[in-house]
Protein backbone atom coordinates (compact mmCIF):
# COMPACT_ATOMS: atom_id res chain seq x y z
CA UNK A 1 0.00 0.00 0.00
CA UNK A 2 0.68 3.44 -0.11
CA UNK A 3 2.60 5.35 3.08
CA UNK A 4 0.46 4.66 6.10
CA UNK A 5 -0.71 7.35 8.16
CA UNK A 6 -0.76 7.27 11.78
CA UNK A 7 -2.96 9.43 14.10
CA UNK A 8 -1.01 9.93 17.35
CA UNK A 9 -3.06 11.12 20.40
CA UNK A 10 -1.51 12.11 23.36
CA UNK A 11 -2.27 15.13 25.95
CA UNK A 12 1.17 15.46 26.85
CA UNK A 13 2.82 18.09 24.28
CA UNK A 14 6.02 16.89 24.38
CA UNK A 15 5.46 13.06 24.29
CA UNK A 16 2.94 13.41 21.15
CA UNK A 17 5.61 15.64 19.72
CA UNK A 18 8.44 12.99 19.80
CA UNK A 19 5.97 10.10 18.34
CA UNK A 20 5.66 12.77 15.95
CA UNK A 21 8.77 13.31 14.42
CA UNK A 22 10.16 9.90 15.66
CA UNK A 23 7.14 8.30 13.02
CA UNK A 24 7.76 10.95 10.64
CA UNK A 25 11.78 10.61 10.17
CA UNK A 26 10.91 6.78 9.74
CA UNK A 27 8.74 7.81 6.60
CA UNK A 28 4.84 7.70 8.13
CA UNK A 29 2.31 10.19 7.36
CA UNK A 30 2.13 11.47 10.66
CA UNK A 31 -0.90 14.29 12.67
CA UNK A 32 -1.52 14.44 16.27
CA UNK A 33 -4.06 15.14 18.77
CA UNK A 34 -4.59 16.24 21.78
CA UNK A 35 -7.54 14.81 23.36
CA UNK A 36 -10.37 12.48 22.35
CA UNK A 37 -12.48 14.92 20.80
CA UNK A 38 -9.65 16.47 18.78
CA UNK A 39 -9.11 13.13 17.60
CA UNK A 40 -12.85 12.11 16.44
CA UNK A 41 -12.73 15.66 14.58
CA UNK A 42 -9.53 15.35 12.93
CA UNK A 43 -9.88 11.36 11.65
CA UNK A 44 -12.65 12.16 9.51
CA UNK A 45 -10.29 15.15 7.67
CA UNK A 46 -7.12 13.42 7.65
CA UNK A 47 -8.24 9.19 7.21
CA UNK A 48 -5.82 8.17 8.65
CA UNK A 49 -4.52 4.04 8.62
CA UNK A 50 -3.67 3.85 12.45
CA UNK A 51 -4.44 5.18 15.69
CA UNK A 52 -1.71 5.44 18.40
CA UNK A 53 -4.17 6.17 21.65
CA UNK A 54 -2.83 7.33 25.08
CA UNK A 55 -4.73 5.34 27.91
CA UNK A 56 -5.06 8.62 29.81
CA UNK A 57 -6.03 11.38 27.82
CA UNK A 58 -8.83 14.03 29.51
CA UNK A 59 -12.42 13.50 28.76
CA UNK A 60 -13.08 10.31 26.54
CA UNK A 61 -10.30 8.01 28.18
CA UNK A 62 -8.63 5.64 25.94
CA UNK A 63 -11.10 2.85 26.03
CA UNK A 64 -13.71 4.90 25.24
CA UNK A 65 -12.23 6.75 22.19
CA UNK A 66 -11.08 2.73 20.93
CA UNK A 67 -14.78 2.05 21.16
CA UNK A 68 -15.89 5.45 18.73
CA UNK A 69 -13.24 4.40 16.29
CA UNK A 70 -14.04 1.00 16.19
CA UNK A 71 -17.94 2.00 15.19
CA UNK A 72 -16.73 5.17 12.96
CA UNK A 73 -14.10 3.45 11.24
CA UNK A 74 -13.41 -0.54 11.90
CA UNK A 75 -10.71 -1.18 9.50
CA UNK A 76 -8.44 1.36 10.78
CA UNK A 77 -5.72 -0.51 13.13
CA UNK A 78 -5.37 0.70 16.86
CA UNK A 79 -2.55 0.82 19.70
CA UNK A 80 -3.05 1.91 22.54
CA UNK A 81 0.17 2.86 25.22
CA UNK A 82 0.31 3.50 28.89
CA UNK A 83 2.65 3.83 31.57
CA UNK A 84 1.21 1.41 33.70
CA UNK A 85 1.06 -2.65 32.84
CA UNK A 86 -2.00 -3.44 34.69
CA UNK A 87 -2.73 -6.73 33.33
CA UNK A 88 -6.64 -6.24 33.49
CA UNK A 89 -6.13 -3.04 31.11
CA UNK A 90 -4.02 -5.62 28.77
CA UNK A 91 -6.73 -7.56 29.00
CA UNK A 92 -9.48 -5.73 28.13
CA UNK A 93 -7.36 -3.72 25.53
CA UNK A 94 -7.14 -6.82 23.56
CA UNK A 95 -11.02 -7.57 24.16
CA UNK A 96 -12.15 -4.39 22.67
CA UNK A 97 -10.33 -5.29 19.47
CA UNK A 98 -7.29 -3.02 20.01
CA UNK A 99 -4.04 -4.41 18.03
CA UNK A 100 -1.15 -3.86 20.41
CA UNK A 101 -0.71 -2.24 23.71
CA UNK A 102 2.73 -0.41 24.42
CA UNK A 103 4.06 -0.05 27.51
CA UNK A 104 5.65 3.48 28.29
CA UNK A 105 8.30 3.91 28.19
CA UNK A 106 8.63 1.66 24.86
CA UNK A 107 11.84 1.51 22.79
CA UNK A 108 10.75 3.05 18.97
CA UNK A 109 11.67 0.13 17.24
CA UNK A 110 9.41 -1.77 19.18
CA UNK A 111 6.35 0.45 18.39
CA UNK A 112 8.65 0.53 13.97
CA UNK A 113 8.34 -2.91 13.71
CA UNK A 114 4.98 -3.59 15.21
CA UNK A 115 3.70 -0.46 13.02
CA UNK A 116 5.50 -2.50 10.29
CA UNK A 117 3.76 -5.45 10.35
CA UNK A 118 0.50 -3.93 10.98
CA UNK A 119 0.90 -1.82 7.28
CA UNK A 120 1.17 -5.02 6.02
CA UNK A 121 -2.11 -6.26 6.92
CA UNK A 122 -3.59 -3.31 6.87
CA UNK A 123 -5.18 -3.56 3.10
CA UNK A 124 -6.24 -7.08 4.01
CA UNK A 125 -8.30 -5.35 7.04
CA UNK A 126 -9.66 -2.77 4.88
CA UNK A 127 -11.04 -5.28 2.66
CA UNK A 128 -12.86 -7.63 5.81
CA UNK A 129 -10.72 -10.40 5.43
CA UNK A 130 -8.97 -10.62 8.74
CA UNK A 131 -10.13 -8.83 12.98
CA UNK A 132 -6.90 -7.57 14.73
CA UNK A 133 -5.95 -9.25 17.75
CA UNK A 134 -3.40 -8.92 19.82
CA UNK A 135 -1.53 -11.44 21.81
CA UNK A 136 1.15 -10.95 24.64
CA UNK A 137 1.64 -7.87 26.98
CA UNK A 138 4.43 -6.74 24.49
CA UNK A 139 1.75 -6.35 22.07
CA UNK A 140 2.26 -8.52 19.37
CA UNK A 141 -0.12 -8.90 16.27
CA UNK A 142 -1.52 -11.97 14.58
CA UNK A 143 -3.40 -11.95 11.98
CA UNK B 1 5.91 40.80 45.94
CA UNK B 2 6.76 41.23 42.49
CA UNK B 3 5.72 43.54 39.43
CA UNK B 4 2.14 42.40 40.02
CA UNK B 5 1.90 44.86 42.91
CA UNK B 6 1.43 47.85 40.86
CA UNK B 7 -1.52 46.48 38.41
CA UNK B 8 -2.82 45.61 41.29
CA UNK B 9 -3.20 48.27 43.00
CA UNK B 10 -6.11 49.68 41.03
CA UNK B 11 -7.78 46.82 41.38
CA UNK B 12 -7.23 47.73 45.37
CA UNK B 13 -8.80 51.12 45.13
CA UNK B 14 -12.04 49.68 43.41
CA UNK B 15 -11.77 47.21 46.35
CA UNK B 16 -11.86 50.54 48.58
CA UNK B 17 -15.14 51.95 47.14
CA UNK B 18 -16.92 48.49 47.19
CA UNK B 19 -16.00 48.85 51.12
CA UNK B 20 -17.17 52.13 51.02
CA UNK B 21 -20.39 51.27 49.66
CA UNK B 22 -20.83 48.23 51.64
CA UNK B 23 -19.56 49.54 55.61
CA UNK B 24 -19.59 52.14 57.22
CA UNK B 25 -17.54 51.45 60.23
CA UNK B 26 -13.96 52.27 60.29
CA UNK B 27 -13.76 53.48 56.80
CA UNK B 28 -11.56 56.84 56.51
CA UNK B 29 -11.31 59.24 53.81
CA UNK B 30 -7.62 59.57 52.81
CA UNK B 31 -8.49 62.18 50.04
CA UNK B 32 -10.96 64.16 48.22
CA UNK B 33 -9.71 64.52 45.01
CA UNK B 34 -9.64 61.84 43.30
CA UNK B 35 -12.02 60.12 46.43
CA UNK B 36 -10.46 57.26 48.06
CA UNK B 37 -11.52 55.37 51.14
CA UNK B 38 -9.82 53.27 53.28
CA UNK B 39 -10.91 50.50 55.92
CA UNK B 40 -8.33 50.69 58.63
CA UNK B 41 -7.44 47.59 60.08
CA UNK B 42 -6.82 43.89 58.89
CA UNK B 43 -8.30 41.74 56.25
CA UNK B 44 -8.60 39.07 53.71
CA UNK B 45 -9.65 40.56 50.54
CA UNK B 46 -10.43 38.08 47.43
CA UNK B 47 -10.41 40.10 43.85
CA UNK B 48 -11.81 38.24 40.75
CA UNK B 49 -9.55 39.25 37.89
CA UNK B 50 -12.23 38.20 35.09
CA UNK B 51 -14.83 40.58 34.30
CA UNK B 52 -17.84 38.43 35.01
CA UNK B 53 -18.59 37.15 37.85
CA UNK B 54 -19.57 33.96 36.17
CA UNK B 55 -15.41 33.04 35.21
CA UNK B 56 -14.17 29.93 36.40
CA UNK B 57 -10.84 31.67 37.62
CA UNK B 58 -10.36 31.36 40.92
CA UNK B 59 -9.87 35.07 43.11
CA UNK B 60 -7.14 36.41 44.14
CA UNK B 61 -6.95 36.70 47.78
CA UNK B 62 -4.85 39.24 49.87
CA UNK B 63 -4.33 39.92 53.10
CA UNK B 64 -4.58 43.52 53.16
CA UNK B 65 -3.52 45.86 56.14
CA UNK B 66 -4.37 49.11 56.66
CA UNK B 67 -2.72 51.91 58.94
CA UNK B 68 -3.32 55.17 58.60
CA UNK B 69 -1.20 58.11 58.87
CA UNK B 70 -2.84 61.00 61.24
CA UNK B 71 -1.54 64.49 60.32
CA UNK B 72 -2.39 67.78 62.54
CA UNK B 73 -5.21 68.48 59.79
CA UNK B 74 -6.62 64.69 59.90
CA UNK B 75 -5.59 61.74 57.72
CA UNK B 76 -2.59 62.48 55.59
CA UNK B 77 -2.86 59.04 53.76
CA UNK B 78 -2.87 55.53 54.74
CA UNK B 79 -0.04 52.67 54.30
CA UNK B 80 -1.80 49.59 52.93
CA UNK B 81 0.70 46.61 52.20
CA UNK B 82 -1.21 43.78 50.79
CA UNK B 83 0.64 40.20 50.68
CA UNK B 84 -1.32 38.20 47.53
CA UNK B 85 -1.85 34.78 48.96
CA UNK B 86 -3.19 33.34 46.12
CA UNK B 87 -0.49 30.59 46.04
CA UNK B 88 -1.57 29.72 49.60
CA UNK B 89 -4.90 29.21 48.96
CA UNK B 90 -4.08 27.20 45.85
CA UNK B 91 -1.98 24.87 47.99
CA UNK B 92 -4.63 24.30 50.18
CA UNK B 93 -7.00 23.41 47.92
CA UNK B 94 -4.68 21.01 45.90
CA UNK B 95 -3.86 19.11 49.88
CA UNK B 96 -7.40 18.93 50.36
CA UNK B 97 -7.94 17.59 46.74
CA UNK B 98 -4.88 14.93 47.57
CA UNK B 99 -6.78 13.52 50.33
CA UNK B 100 -9.69 12.94 48.19
CA UNK B 101 -8.07 10.07 46.61
CA UNK B 102 -8.69 7.05 48.05
CA UNK B 103 -5.47 5.52 48.54
CA UNK B 104 -1.62 5.97 48.43
CA UNK B 105 -2.00 3.60 45.66
CA UNK B 106 -3.88 5.84 43.77
CA UNK B 107 -1.59 9.03 44.74
CA UNK B 108 1.67 6.77 43.89
CA UNK B 109 -0.19 5.33 40.34
CA UNK B 110 -0.63 8.71 39.00
CA UNK B 111 2.78 10.51 40.12
CA UNK B 112 4.08 7.20 38.59
CA UNK B 113 2.41 8.32 35.68
CA UNK B 114 3.72 11.92 35.13
CA UNK B 115 6.95 10.48 35.89
CA UNK B 116 6.85 8.25 32.86
CA UNK B 117 5.64 10.40 30.61
CA UNK B 118 8.74 12.71 30.63
CA UNK B 119 10.71 9.96 30.81
CA UNK B 120 9.18 8.84 28.14
CA UNK B 121 9.94 12.01 25.90
CA UNK B 122 13.60 12.30 26.58
CA UNK B 123 14.22 8.94 25.72
CA UNK B 124 12.22 9.00 22.38
CA UNK B 125 14.60 12.30 21.98
CA UNK B 126 17.28 11.01 22.37
CA UNK B 127 17.23 8.00 20.13
CA UNK B 128 16.08 10.71 17.74
CA UNK B 129 19.35 12.71 18.56
CA UNK B 130 21.27 9.38 18.21
CA UNK B 131 20.13 8.19 14.84
CA UNK B 132 21.61 11.68 13.63
CA UNK B 133 25.16 11.17 14.75
CA UNK B 134 27.66 8.63 12.70
CA UNK B 135 27.73 4.88 13.42
CA UNK B 136 31.43 5.78 14.93
CA UNK B 137 30.71 9.12 16.76
CA UNK B 138 32.00 8.56 20.47
CA UNK B 139 29.01 10.86 21.49
CA UNK B 140 27.02 7.28 20.71
CA UNK B 141 28.49 6.46 24.05
CA UNK B 142 27.04 9.56 25.74
CA UNK B 143 23.20 8.97 24.43
CA UNK B 144 23.50 4.81 25.34
CA UNK B 145 24.38 5.77 28.84
CA UNK B 146 21.58 8.70 29.36
CA UNK B 147 19.34 6.04 27.66
CA UNK B 148 19.82 3.29 30.35
CA UNK B 149 20.06 5.79 33.33
CA UNK B 150 16.15 6.74 32.19
CA UNK B 151 15.16 2.84 31.60
CA UNK B 152 16.97 2.67 35.70
CA UNK B 153 14.64 5.93 36.95
CA UNK B 154 11.84 4.38 34.57
CA UNK B 155 12.40 0.81 36.67
CA UNK B 156 12.63 2.47 40.08
CA UNK B 157 9.36 4.30 39.77
CA UNK B 158 7.81 1.17 38.79
CA UNK B 159 9.44 -0.74 42.06
CA UNK B 160 7.49 2.51 44.11
CA UNK B 161 4.25 1.86 42.89
CA UNK B 162 4.43 -2.06 43.69
CA UNK B 163 5.53 -0.85 47.15
CA UNK B 164 2.28 1.03 47.36
CA UNK B 165 0.44 -1.62 46.85
CA UNK B 166 -2.19 -2.72 49.41
CA UNK B 167 -0.72 -5.80 50.19
CA UNK B 168 -2.57 -9.19 52.12
CA UNK B 169 -5.77 -7.75 51.62
CA UNK B 170 -6.91 -7.98 48.59
CA UNK B 171 -6.19 -12.00 47.16
CA UNK B 172 -7.76 -14.64 45.21
CA UNK B 173 -7.23 -18.58 45.41
CA UNK B 174 -4.63 -19.09 42.56
CA UNK B 175 -2.62 -22.24 41.56
CA UNK B 176 1.30 -21.48 41.43
CA UNK B 177 1.74 -23.86 38.69
CA UNK B 178 0.28 -22.09 36.12
CA UNK B 179 1.08 -19.03 36.76
CA UNK B 180 4.54 -19.89 37.09
CA UNK B 181 4.01 -21.11 33.83
CA UNK B 182 2.74 -17.90 32.66
CA UNK B 183 6.10 -15.92 33.54
CA UNK B 184 8.67 -18.55 32.00
CA UNK B 185 6.69 -17.97 28.63
CA UNK B 186 6.79 -14.63 29.19
CA UNK B 187 11.03 -14.88 29.55
CA UNK B 188 10.78 -17.47 26.84
CA UNK B 189 12.66 -15.22 24.26
CA UNK B 190 14.96 -13.99 26.87
CA UNK B 191 16.10 -17.47 27.72
CA UNK B 192 16.70 -18.22 24.18
CA UNK B 193 18.47 -15.18 23.61
CA UNK B 194 20.96 -16.05 26.56
CA UNK B 195 21.15 -19.68 26.16
CA UNK B 196 19.24 -20.82 28.72
CA UNK B 197 17.47 -23.86 29.51
CA UNK B 198 14.71 -23.83 31.79
CA UNK B 199 13.49 -26.85 32.68
CA UNK B 200 10.02 -27.08 34.53
CA UNK B 201 8.34 -29.59 37.07
CA UNK B 202 5.39 -30.06 39.45
CA UNK B 203 4.27 -32.44 41.57
CA UNK B 204 0.81 -33.75 40.55
CA UNK B 205 -1.83 -32.02 42.82
CA UNK B 206 -0.55 -28.76 43.88
CA UNK B 207 -3.34 -27.07 46.12
CA UNK B 208 -4.59 -23.40 45.45
CA UNK B 209 -2.92 -20.80 47.52
CA UNK B 210 -4.82 -17.28 48.53
CA UNK B 211 -2.43 -14.44 47.25
CA UNK B 212 -2.92 -11.71 44.67
CA UNK B 213 -2.18 -13.32 41.53
CA UNK B 214 -0.22 -10.02 40.21
CA UNK B 215 1.79 -9.97 43.25
CA UNK B 216 3.11 -13.44 43.10
CA UNK B 217 3.53 -13.01 39.08
CA UNK B 218 5.96 -10.15 40.16
CA UNK B 219 7.46 -12.14 42.66
CA UNK B 220 8.63 -14.84 39.76
CA UNK B 221 9.54 -12.16 37.63
CA UNK B 222 11.99 -10.91 40.05
CA UNK B 223 13.74 -14.50 41.29
CA UNK B 224 14.19 -15.23 37.60
CA UNK B 225 15.20 -11.91 36.43
CA UNK B 226 18.15 -12.22 39.37
CA UNK B 227 18.53 -15.76 37.82
CA UNK B 228 19.16 -14.51 34.35
CA UNK B 229 21.42 -11.64 35.49
CA UNK B 230 23.71 -14.17 37.35
CA UNK B 231 24.05 -16.25 33.94
CA UNK B 232 25.43 -13.67 31.36
CA UNK B 233 26.65 -17.19 29.42
CA UNK B 234 23.62 -18.82 29.87
CA UNK B 235 22.90 -22.27 31.97
CA UNK B 236 20.10 -23.82 33.51
CA UNK B 237 17.47 -23.05 35.12
CA UNK B 238 15.75 -25.61 37.60
CA UNK B 239 11.89 -24.56 38.61
CA UNK B 240 9.43 -26.87 40.85
CA UNK B 241 6.78 -26.72 42.51
CA UNK B 242 5.16 -29.15 45.20
CA UNK B 243 2.64 -29.20 47.56
CA UNK B 244 4.15 -30.55 51.01
CA UNK B 245 1.77 -30.67 54.25
CA UNK B 246 -0.03 -26.88 54.41
CA UNK B 247 2.13 -25.40 52.30
CA UNK B 248 2.91 -25.02 48.37
CA UNK B 249 6.64 -24.81 47.80
CA UNK B 250 8.02 -23.76 44.74
CA UNK B 251 12.34 -23.82 43.98
CA UNK B 252 13.94 -21.63 41.59
CA UNK B 253 17.06 -22.89 40.91
CA UNK B 254 19.64 -21.27 38.77
CA UNK B 255 23.91 -22.31 37.80
CA UNK B 256 25.11 -18.79 38.11
CA UNK B 257 27.84 -16.48 40.00
CA UNK B 258 25.75 -17.56 43.53
CA UNK B 259 25.57 -15.16 46.54
CA UNK B 260 28.86 -14.08 48.29
CA UNK B 261 29.27 -14.84 52.17
CA UNK B 262 29.39 -11.14 53.13
CA UNK B 263 26.37 -10.38 50.93
CA UNK B 264 23.94 -13.38 51.96
CA UNK B 265 22.75 -10.40 54.81
CA UNK B 266 21.98 -7.98 52.97
CA UNK B 267 20.10 -9.21 49.49
CA UNK B 268 16.38 -8.66 51.34
CA UNK B 269 17.40 -5.02 52.24
CA UNK B 270 16.33 -2.10 50.28
CA UNK B 271 18.54 -1.08 47.40
CA UNK B 272 21.31 -3.09 47.85
CA UNK B 273 22.73 -4.70 44.78
CA UNK B 274 25.96 -5.90 43.05
CA UNK B 275 24.35 -4.91 39.87
CA UNK B 276 25.36 -1.70 37.90
CA UNK B 277 22.18 -0.92 36.29
CA UNK B 278 20.60 -2.86 39.91
CA UNK B 279 17.80 -1.07 41.83
CA UNK B 280 18.20 -3.51 45.11
CA UNK B 281 14.53 -3.70 45.19
CA UNK B 282 13.74 -6.82 43.51
CA UNK B 283 14.00 -9.37 46.54
CA UNK B 284 13.06 -6.36 48.77
CA UNK B 285 9.48 -6.30 48.04
CA UNK B 286 9.00 -9.85 46.60
CA UNK B 287 9.74 -10.54 50.71
CA UNK B 288 7.56 -8.29 51.50
CA UNK B 289 4.57 -9.80 49.06
CA UNK B 290 5.03 -13.15 50.17
CA UNK B 291 5.41 -12.49 53.82
CA UNK B 292 1.77 -10.34 53.89
CA UNK B 293 0.40 -13.77 52.46
CA UNK B 294 1.81 -15.22 55.56
CA UNK B 295 4.57 -17.15 53.40
CA UNK B 296 8.43 -17.31 53.67
CA UNK B 297 11.21 -16.86 51.28
CA UNK B 298 14.66 -18.59 51.82
CA UNK B 299 17.54 -19.55 49.68
CA UNK B 300 20.84 -21.34 49.70
CA UNK B 301 23.87 -20.79 48.13
CA UNK B 302 27.17 -21.03 47.20
CA UNK B 303 29.75 -18.46 45.58
CA UNK B 304 30.07 -19.98 42.31
CA UNK B 305 27.79 -22.74 42.33
CA UNK B 306 24.78 -21.30 41.83
CA UNK B 307 21.98 -20.14 44.22
CA UNK B 308 18.50 -21.89 45.21
CA UNK B 309 15.45 -19.69 46.56
CA UNK B 310 12.48 -21.68 48.13
CA UNK B 311 9.24 -19.61 48.35
CA UNK B 312 7.21 -21.20 50.92
CA UNK B 313 2.99 -20.22 50.62
CA UNK B 314 0.45 -21.61 53.14
CA UNK B 315 -2.28 -23.58 50.78
CA UNK B 316 -5.62 -22.23 50.95
CA UNK B 317 -7.10 -24.62 53.19
CA UNK B 318 -4.64 -23.68 55.45
CA UNK B 319 -5.27 -20.37 55.92
CA UNK B 320 -9.17 -21.10 56.72
CA UNK B 321 -9.55 -20.28 60.40
N1 LIG C 1 20.07 -15.76 41.73
C1 LIG C 1 21.02 -14.95 42.20
N2 LIG C 1 22.33 -15.24 42.00
C2 LIG C 1 23.30 -14.43 42.47
N3 LIG C 1 23.08 -13.31 43.18
C3 LIG C 1 21.80 -12.95 43.41
C4 LIG C 1 20.73 -13.76 42.94
N4 LIG C 1 19.57 -13.17 43.32
C5 LIG C 1 19.92 -12.04 43.99
N5 LIG C 1 21.27 -11.91 44.05
C6 LIG C 1 22.01 -10.81 44.72
O1 LIG C 1 21.13 -10.05 45.49
C7 LIG C 1 21.17 -8.69 45.12
C8 LIG C 1 19.80 -8.07 45.35
O2 LIG C 1 18.84 -8.60 44.44
P1 LIG C 1 17.56 -7.75 44.06
O3 LIG C 1 16.76 -8.53 43.11
O4 LIG C 1 16.91 -7.33 45.33
O5 LIG C 1 18.16 -6.47 43.41
P2 LIG C 1 18.87 -6.33 41.98
O6 LIG C 1 18.60 -7.54 41.16
O7 LIG C 1 20.29 -5.98 42.22
O8 LIG C 1 18.12 -5.09 41.37
P3 LIG C 1 16.63 -5.06 40.86
O9 LIG C 1 15.92 -4.09 41.74
O10 LIG C 1 16.76 -4.62 39.46
O11 LIG C 1 16.06 -6.44 41.01
C9 LIG C 1 21.63 -8.71 43.68
O12 LIG C 1 22.24 -7.48 43.32
C10 LIG C 1 22.62 -9.88 43.70
O13 LIG C 1 23.85 -9.47 44.21
MG1 LIG D 1 16.67 -8.29 40.91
Amino acid sequence: MERCKVMVVDDQLWVRTMLLEALSSSGYLTFGAANGREALRMMHMEKPDIALIDMTIPGIDGFALLAHLKDEKPEMATILMSGNSDEDCIRRARKEGACGYLVKPFDMEELKSLLARISTTLDMAARGEVRWTMDSREGQMIS
Amino acid sequence: MDDGLQGRSNDFVNYARVYEETFTENIHSISDDPPIMVKEGKHLVFIKTAEDGESEDEPQVFDVTTSLVEGFGGHLGAIITYEDKSEREKLHKNVSKLKDLNTVEELAASAVHEIKNPIFSIRGFLRLLENSLTQDDKRREYTRIMIAELDRLSKLADDFLMLTKSQGKKGDYVFADRILMEVLKFFEPRFDLIGISCHFETGDEIAPVYIDADQLKQVFINIIQNAIDAMPAGGNIYVGVYSKNKDVIIEIKDEGSGIKKEDEGNIFKPFFTTKENGTGLGLFISKRIIRSYRGTIEFKSEEGHGATFIIKIPASSAVVE
